[in-house]
């Protein structure tokens, strides 16, 4: 007889049933908020974010001052209007932002644009000649940058577009990195403009308003 | 091959064990653990194609076939086949009577724990 085994008890079970009942409760608990995507994007208020993004367009970095703070003033505007949007939709829905894959979503938001307001904030700190050059020649790649790595990483818990669009944003910050100045603010606009567009028509599309 | 019977008279205790811990009679169709698992998956998202499902239960692709068959043929999940491109592309979704079910299993499991409370 084998003594690495401990004697069978057939008639009496291993885990009490209400055990067994919590730990199946559990599995299932995990297993939904394992494959629960965000499905509450706000398609009209990415719409309305892009269109916020492309009247950003006509404030010129390379008045960095005045602009700087214009371009602050765009991403927190559209970034209020998209917020309200995304929590109206997700109400309206009864998806929770607290809880399963809508808090996975807004967690992984939150990061890199906490990374991005600070590396502004460094960037504001700076002594005149090195604050004009990395405002016109840093910034617009930067904010593209996090600004898909956001998108990059709160899509990994949403619709399969948004982290598509998170990509292309941060191509865009390749390109600006590249670019003069003055395109660089073009592509600032295509980025925080023409992409919000396409990405929020689509969702309208694809997954309603 | 003499170890075929003594396999077998193995499974159907096993089987017996796992239903009779239970005081109340369970949908054996989802109560097996992989079954569960795909049920459970799909109610939470729209639909599920099979190579997300497969990584997320951690399958083979013969297992998630085969269970997911035995789902589909009880009417808990439909399955839809298309192509992307020139790949083949099969995608579940739980039907309403699976949706039902595993509210259903849900209930019972929370009625178990009840009545353990009840007990002490």
């Amino acid at each position: 007889m084998p003594v690495d085994r401990p004697p069978l008890h057939r008639d009496v079970p291993a885990v009490a049933p209400e055990q067994r009942a919590a730990q199946h409760l559990a599995f299932i608990r995990e297993t939904m908020a394992q494959s629960a995507t965000f499905t509450a994007v706000p398609g009209w208020g990415v719409v309305a974010m892009g269109v916020i993004g492309l009247l950003g367009m006509g404030y010129d970095l390379t008045t960095p001052h005045f602009s700087t703070l214009a371009w602050l003033l765009t991403a927190v505007t559209a970034g209020g209007v998209g917020g309200a949007a995304l929590y109206r939709k997700a109400v309206q829905l009864g998806v929770p932002l607290a809880s399963g894959a809508g808090r996975k979503y807004v967690l992984g938001l939150v990061p890199a644009l906490l990374a991005g307001a600070c590396l502004t904030w460094a960037v504001g700190r700076l002594p005149e000649p090195a604050y004009v050059s990395a405002t016109v020649n840093l910034l617009p790649g930067l904010w593209l940058l996090l600004y898909g790595v956001a998108l990059l990483t709160a899509g990994m818990f949403s619709v399969p577009v948004i982290p598509a669009v998170g990509t292309g944003f941060m191509a865009l910050a390749v390109v600006a990195f590249l670019v003069p100045p003055l395109w660089q603010v073009l592509l600032l606009g295509l980025g925080f403009g023409g992409l919000h567009l396409v990405l929020g028509l689509y969702i309208v599309r694809r997954y309603g308003g | 091959m003499a170890d075929k019977p003594r396999i077998q008279r193995a499974q159907t205790r096993r089987r017996a064990a796992t239903t009779d811990v239970f005081p109340v009679a369970l949908d054996k169709l989802i109560h097996e653990r992989v079954r569960l698992g795909i049920v459970s998956a799909l109610a939470a998202t729209d639909a599920l194609a099979f190579n997300d499902l497969k990584a997320l239960l951690s399958l083979t692709d013969g297992n998630l076939s085969v269970h997911a068959r035995k789902l589909e043929d009880a009417g808990y999940v439909a399955c839809r086949k298309s192509f992307e491109g020139r790949t083949p592309r099969t995608e579940y979704s739980l039907t309403e009577a699976g949706r039902a079910a595993l509210e259903t299993y849900l209930a019972q499991m929370e009625q178990i724990i009840d009545l353990a409370r009840g007990h002490e």
